[in-house]
């Protein structure tokens, strides 16, 4: 069998590099976290634990193409800097670390870190990690309301947004490893609440940080993410997966009518409302038309995740001076636009990292399979 | 027949060979609607989808530069074999005695009210942007257009590409257009060969050739009542220009199964 090798998929691996290089760098300023952002005006921030929790798993998935890189080993500090400063409860506070004022435990942020914690126990990094996420994932269980969603949260909505899908997922694979069917009964009801909040045009109600109608890019793909991902880990992509595939069909034509650029913030009517792009909010829904694709195989969708990489790498800098800039992917683009304006933040870059990572897979998996029926 | 022929600019090949050769098949070409290329707008639009790239192919076409290895040179090949001697919709309409109209929209107003007043048989659609409904109207649903796929299953755009990308076997379909994105009936799908030897340029090229054989040979249907839609024409995925990689993929894949 012959393997056929791709300029685009070496483009792709340069630019998965030169990414975690910046996230590597987030963490080595990070004083045991990964740096929320980095702006040019004031440099690197704190360390933020909900993205620092999510990027474990990045870290680890790249460790073995990338062995020189040490991703493992910092993805086990960063677990480490975690557990430290988990609350008793289970809990992990929101925001920076240190925290601004007094700590207040976070729903959000917490089912973001479980994804480290999980992450760190499939690798077999130690128990402790899967104690951690499992005390975390009963917090959780424990404070959601009768719909398996978060009365009085710590979001800026009057009631808990969609894409706090985004934690029942945690949650749920969580529970996978525990068994403990609370976290799976509330999970349930979570879903069932925000899957009735999905419009015949595809738009998830609530899917915002605010109770405005129009979301950035960025929540709208967590909202699917967390569908999509518990529609996998449920077997349900019928009654749950299916459901987000509207909204993808909407982004899909949309990235495909501007070669790859997708405005930063929709309407509830999928009106643009933004001239910037949140390129985070691009590379997520990257992940999520693969994620649909891997249930309904069509490179027609492929192509479309393909045009969203290809421009939010166009948007890079690679040779930067600035170490800070280098590698790194803009909250918007310009980056003067509203979502994280003037600043690299580094949930930007792990999303980018996985997009790559997920597309250079399908491709090779689609060229493998050329070169064997050949 | 009498027929209004479209283009996307004054040198388009494919067109030229249209308008000669519906001639020479005893059809009457009533009037040739080419759109301005030079619109802020068609050029951004443009360059959006296809990047700086597709840009620079397109100026070099525009000002009717040699064709290199493209879908151009098939349709040189075509005309040269046909002795077709203009390279041009202007020169051939000057040598023929046919109005050419340079338009700003094919779908503006006084587009679609000189189109009604030339009360023609049918239009043949060799580019010029998506038509809609009132230049659908005013040519009675009388469209023709070559397609560079087999439809309804592979419809938009890069069409021949798609075909390949999706196992579907190459073809080009004639068919009329209707509001949909290659949704309307169809006339007739003309396989296309994919030889040892054959790059993308060249597969594309065939399918023009063909798209303009097919498009002369069907100009007598204009006479009679034409195919409605399939049923579920509009519910295939629509597809758009091929990313980078994908276009990579499939021509390492054309020369992986003995191509060029």
């Amino acid at each position: 069998m012959t393997h056929l090798t791709l300029n685009t998929l070496e483009l792709y691996a340069r630019h998965r590099r030169a990414t975690l290089d910046w996230l590597l760098r987030s963490i080595e300023h990070g004083a045991g976290g990964s740096c929320a952002h980095f702006s040019i005006a004031l440099g690197w921030s704190h360390p933020y634990p909900e993205t620092t929790g999510y990027l474990i798993p990045t870290l680890l998935a790249n460790h073995a193409d990338l062995p020189e890189l040490g991703l493992r080993e910092h993805a086990l500090a960063c677990g480490r800097w975690l557990l430290s400063i988990q609350n008793a409860d289970g809990s992990w506070n929101g925001g920076l670390h240190p925290c601004k004022g007094a700590p207040k435990p976070s729903v959000f942020n917490t089912g973001q870190i479980l994804k480290g914690m999980l992450a760190l126990h499939r690798a077999e990094a130690g128990p402790e990690f899967l104690n951690a996420a499992s005390r975390g994932a009963e917090w959780l269980a424990s404070r959601a309301a009768a719909d398996g969603l978060w009365g009085g949260g710590d979001y800026r909505a009057s009631q808990t947004p969609s894409y706090y899908t985004h934690v029942l997922w945690p949650m749920l694979d969580t529970w996978l490893e525990t068994g403990e069917r609370s976290v799976r009964d509330s999970v349930e009801c979570g879903i069932a609440t925000v899957v009735s909040r999905i419009r015949p045009n595809g738009v998830v109600a609530h899917w915002g940080f605010t109770d405005e109608p129009r979301a950035f890019t960025h929540t709208m793909a967590y909202a699917l993410r967390g569908l999509l991902e518990c529609s996998r880990i449920l077997g349900a992509w019928d009654d749950i997966g299916a459901r987000t595939v509207p909204a993808l069909e909407k982004l899909l034509r949309r990235a495909e009518l501007d070669g790859g650029r997708l405005a930063g913030e929709f309407d509830d009517d999928w009106r643009p409302k933004a001239r910037y792009e949140c390129l985070t909010g691009s590379v997520q829904t990257a992940i999520n038309l693969l994620l649909w694709e891997h249930n309904e195989p069509d490179l027609r969708i492929v192509n479309a995740a393909a045009k969203l990489v290809d421009r939010v790498c166009s948007t890079q800098h690679l040779t930067h001076p600035l170490s800070g800039v280098r590698g790194a992917v803009a909250g918007s683009w310009p980056i003067w636009g509203r979502y994280m304006t003037l600043r690299y933040p580094n949930w930007a870059a792990k999303y980018h990292v996985d997009a790559l990572a997920r597309l250079s897979a399908r491709i090779e998996r689609e060229a493998e399979s050329a070169c064997a029926s050949s | 027949m009498r027929i209004v022929l479209t283009a996307g600019f004054d040198r388009a090949r494919n067109a030229v060979a249209i308008a000669e050769l519906a001639r020479r098949a005893g059809h009457t070409v009533a009037a040739v609607l080419v759109v301005r290329a030079l619109r802020v707008r068609r050029v951004k639009q443009f360059v959006r989808q296809r990047g700086a790239n597709g840009l620079l192919d397109a100026a070099r076409r525009l000002v009717g530069g040699p064709p290199r290895e493209t879908a151009d040179s098939e349709v040189e090949a075509l005309l040269v074999q046909e002795s077709i001697a203009e390279r041009s919709l202007s020169a051939w309409c000057r040598r023929n005695g046919v109005p050419l109209r340079a338009v700003t929209d094919l779908n503006a107003p006084t587009t679609v009210e000189h189109l009604r007043a030339l009360r023609v048989d049918g239009v043949v659609y060799a580019g010029g942007g998506i038509l809609r409904r009132p230049f659908l109207e005013a040519a009675d649903g009388r469209v023709l257009n070559a397609h560079s796929g087999p439809l309804p299953d592979v419809r938009g755009m890069n069409a021949c590409e798609w075909a390949l990308l999706l196992g579907a076997p190459p073809a080009v379909t004639i068919h009329v257009i209707d509001e949909g994105i290659d949704t309307g009936g169809v006339l007739e799908i003309v396989p296309i060969a994919v030889e040892r030897g054959d790059t993308l340029a060249r597969l594309r090229g065939k399918c023009v050739v063909a798209g303009v054989r097919g498009l002369v040979r069907a100009l007598g249907v204009l006479a009679g009542p034409l195919p409605r839609r399939a049923p579920a024409a509009a519910s295939r995925r629509q597809c758009f220009t091929l990313a980078p990689v994908l276009r990579e993929l499939l021509e390492q894949r054309l020369e992986a199964r003995g191509g060029a």
